[in-house]
């Protein structure tokens, strides 16, 4: 069965050596992140992020279903995640590694159960139709830091993401394309960024962001999601027994990275906004309404 | 709109595009159609005992779409790429293990210029573009990953519309209106090794189908007859003039040779 390479002795030495000299093996601060990139697809919804060499692809797609017979009044909303053999060869088509399950419940829980999307505003005709909303994660390199990427590429892509405007008469519903009606963008109640420390040395040294080698030699790890106000989550799985205070140290950074991270998410979907705009395929359809 | 025979844009390719598969490469077929994304594992060890091969190299091919699970004709996709695999990768060179190729789906074509939007890639579409995308992407990713191969292959799409004109590498709106839609895979020397039809036509149709599929593929830039090109560095204009899909590899291959030829030197002596 195919397994990842275990990091060597000396590896892992160098690196909790030089992290006890605060230094990192990349040269960064202990809480700077790696380079953080995101390209926009043609389409809505349509994201790659990259994060040092972490390489992840999201795409936002949305159907008509028919809404839960318990929750009649919401929309469906989904987080696919499956790590395949692309990202690493110890990744297996169709078994899923703990890794794996960690990912999707992590995502699960900050996106999905903290409310990120309104799935009331999904719905169509209650009990009868609504949108069913999935975003599908797409690990392409896996160089550590999934969660905290694959939760800014998703959160970026439902920002980005465009559904079809619809309308409804008595029983009929419309669905209008996007030549014919401006698409409507989701409804998003906050945006969720998870933050992920790693410590060494007994809770002394606190990372973020640590690369796959890093993960591999840390004692704990624990995952805060933020927005932009407040914490959404915490999730400490195992691993050393954290200091109160330090928990509350990691949550103003955490507050103050997922703010940073936000603004340049922001940055990035205004950015793409004009440059779609100047296109002309939002000015074409606006005029085509107006008229 | 425009309505001409051949590809106005020729297809793209890049070698080497992720870090930690063996093997990787993009392709996006022309006008910005289907961009797949490969990534080769090889050799690796078959994690099934049953699936080994005493004499040979299996092969498992993975295709995801961009949205949604791989369903029927995912499988029927990967099935058919494999086995065209089979016919031009030495797999004896490397008896009892496993040449693992996972595909990507990262964009499909989409058209929504016309009222209605028309989109490929959907369960209900043909999967002839997304087969055609993803057999020049796993031949790609083969290449950078140094699995020995007889030939190198590659696939073109050519439709065949309602009066009669075949189109090479049509988009998803004149694919809408072909009456019929083949894929022809050629090695290098000529040799078909793929072929893949959709809808009604006649024999002569095909046929001419196939020569269209042909030059599409082998392009018409100087070869000898054996299928080599001679490569003297002299020929580097990238106009479109019968730039066939592996004169594309070729030129992958070439900017990633000249981008990494120093550590290669070095790591092959």
């Amino acid at each position: 069965m195919p397994r990842e390479i275990d990091i060597s002795n000396i590896e892992r030495n160098f690196i909790l050596e030089a992290l006890g000299q605060d230094v990192r093996v990349d040269g960064r601060r202990l809480d700077q992140l790696r380079d953080l990139n995101l390209e926009f697809g043609v389409e809505y919804g349509t994201v790659t992020l990259r994060l040092g060499k972490t390489r992840v692809h999201v795409q936002v797609s949305a159907e008509v279903t028919k809404p839960l017979e318990e929750r009649k009044f919401e929309g469906v909303f989904s987080i696919v995640t499956e790590l395949s053999p692309i990202a690493s060869p110890a990744y297996e088509v169709g078994r899923q590694t703990e890794q794996e399950l960690i990912l999707s419940r992590t995502l699960e829980k900050a996106i999905r159960r903290s409310n990120a999307i309104d799935t009331e505003s999904l719905c169509i005709i209650a009990g009868a139709k609504c949108w069913s909303i999935r975003a599908d994660v797409h690990v392409l390199d896996s160089d550590g830091g999934l969660i905290d990427a694959s939760c800014i590429a998703i959160v970026a892509a439902l920002r980005h993401f465009r559904r079809p405007d619809v309308s409804v008469d008595g029983e009929n519903v419309t669905i209008y394309t996007m030549a014919e009606r401006v698409p409507v963008p989701l409804s998003m109640m906050h945006n969720p960024v998870c933050i992920t420390f790693s410590f060494y040395h007994g809770g002394e040294t606190i990372l973020l962001d640590a690369t796959r080698s890093e993960e591999q030699v840390r004692e704990a790890e624990m995952v805060l999601t933020v927005n932009d106000w407040e914490l959404c989550q915490v999730a400490k799985l195992g691993g050393s027994a954290i200091d109160a205070l330090v928990l509350l140290k990691c949550t103003t950074t955490a507050l103050a990275k997922g703010k940073e991270i936000n603004g340049f998410v922001a940055r990035k979907l205004a950015e793409d906004a004009t440059r779609r705009d100047v296109g002309g395929l939002i000015a074409e359809l606006r005029a085509e309404n107006d008229r | 709109m425009s309505n001409t025979m051949a590809m106005t844009e020729s297809p793209k390719a890049i070698l080497h595009t992720l870090v930690n598969a063996d093997g990787s490469a993009t392709y996006t077929a022309a006008n910005n159609g289907c961009q797949i994304i490969a990534g080769v594992n090889y050799p690796v060890e078959v994690p099934y005992r049953s699936d080994e091969i005493p004499e040979s190299t299996f092969i498992q091919v993975n295709l995801r779409p961009h949205n949604g699970v791989g369903m029927v004709k995912e499988r029927h996709v990967e099935e058919l790429i494999m086995r065209t695999l089979q016919t031009v990768v030495l797999g004896d060179e490397t008896p009892r293990t496993m040449l693992q190729i996972t595909l990507q789906v990262v964009s499909v074509e989409s058209d929504e210029s016309l009222p209605g939007g028309v989109k490929g890639g959907g369960q209900g579409e043909t999967y002839l573009d997304v087969l055609t995308s993803a057999l020049n992407a796993s031949i790609l990713g083969c290449l950078d990953a140094g699995v020995q191969m007889k030939a190198v292959a590659g696939a073109a799409l050519v439709g065949i519309s309602q009066d009669g004109r075949l189109i090479a590498g049509p988009s998803v709106v004149q694919r809408k209106k072909c009456t019929s839609l083949h894929v022809f895979a050629f090695t290098s020397d000529g040799k078909t090794v793929l072929m893949e039809s959709e809808g009604k036509c006649s024999v002569g149709d095909w046929k001419q189908a196939q020569q269209v599929a042909r030059s599409a593929v082998l392009g018409t830039v100087n070869k000898q007859h054996n299928g080599d090109v001679a490569m003297n560095g002299t020929n580097t204009s990238s106009e479109y003039s019968g730039l066939g899909v592996l004169d594309v590899i070729r030129k992958a291959l070439e900017a990633r040779v000249i981008k990494d030829g120093g550590q290669r030197h070095e790591s092959q002596d």
